[in-house]
């Protein structure tokens, strides 16, 4: 996570060769329903380490909540016929009228990047809702592991940002 | 010393709800809002001195520039940053003529608001 990935970096390098952009109305969805919820967790962790608090485990469910809004979106953006035609979301709903789609070099970068970070958070918390072992039944998360949530929450969080310079449109929508 | 009264504005409710938290918890006094016509009221009555507003907020009845104008209507002093989800100059240029104070590029991080909070506070002082 810390060293740079040759692979992504090889990604970033092919999207700017190939000016490839993002439509305005996928970056929305990427904000909303990625951005926000790698906030709050983000957030949530600080909020307990800050304050030197031990977290209740059933943080753990509001952390998967966040991430499974992640996952599904993902998955939505990757291809707009996976989207149903009863989304309730009118932001989804407009994504699959238009047929909008982000580019498999785009798509690439994200699940490379961003589902890996969520795989890494929800391993770590999950853990606690649905304990391997004994040893892992516990009423409270770890710093060590928060900290690890928090370490994953500012890599998405850059990662999206260099994405938005890489491949967002300049002009308003 | 009275701590600084601050107001954050977003239709993610998880963001406003922690947002309070860690700012209450430092001692700050913070009052949330999930759509910028109850933004304006809390405003009204509270007086906060920081004021966060999502700028992109489609479950809002008035979206984040409309609900800085409306706060700049009764108070064209107000400190509002403005947070916004993309580099949209549409909507920078139009927060900037409403008088928006800075704006701050989401996704952020909470030392980007640390700062904005430090700014205001040292203006304050002087």
């Amino acid at each position: 996570m810390t060293q740079p990935d040759p692979r992504v970096e090889a990604l970033f390098q092919k999207i700017a060769q190939e000016n490839i952009q993002v439509h305005p109305l996928l970056w929305t969805a990427i904000y909303q329903h990625i951005g926000d919820p790698v906030i709050v967790i983000n957030l949530l962790m600080h909020y307990y380490l800050e304050n030197n608090l031990p977290i209740p485990k059933e943080e753990a469910k509001t952390i998967l909540k966040y991430t499974k809004r992640i996952e599904e979106t993902i998955k939505k953006i990757a291809s707009a016929k996976d989207i149903p035609e009863d989304e309730p979301d009118p932001l989804f709903r407009e994504i699959y009228k238009k047929n909008l789609r982000l580019d498999p070099l785009t798509y690439e970068l994200i699940v490379d990047r961003v589902r890996n970070d969520i795989m890494v958070i929800d391993l770590k918390v999950s853990r606690y809702l649905y304990p391997f072992n004994e040893e892992d039944k516990k009423e409270f998360i770890s710093k060590e592991d928060a900290q690890v949530v928090l370490r994953y929450t500012h890599s998405t969080l850059g990662f999206l940002d260099r994405l938005r310079q890489a491949t967002a449109k300049k002009e308003a929508f | 010393m009275r701590q600084l009264k601050i107001l954050i504005v977003d239709d993610e409710e998880g963001i406003v709800e922690l947002l309070q938290r860690i700012y209450s918890a430092r001692g700050f006094v913070v009052f949330g809002a999930t759509d910028g016509i109850k933004a304006v009221e809390i405003f009204e009555k509270e007086r906060p001195e920081v004021i966060f507003i999502d700028v992109h907020m489609p479950f809002s009845p008035i979206d984040g520039i409309e609900t800085l104008e409306r706060i700049k209507a009764i108070d064209k002093d107000a400190p509002c940053i403005m947070l916004t989800r993309i580099y949209d100059e549409e909507s920078i240029k139009r927060a900037k003529k409403a008088g928006a104070l800075h704006y701050v590029t989401k996704p952020f991080e909470l030392e980007d608001l640390d700062r904005c909070i430090e700014e205001i506070k040292e203006k304050l002082k002087g």
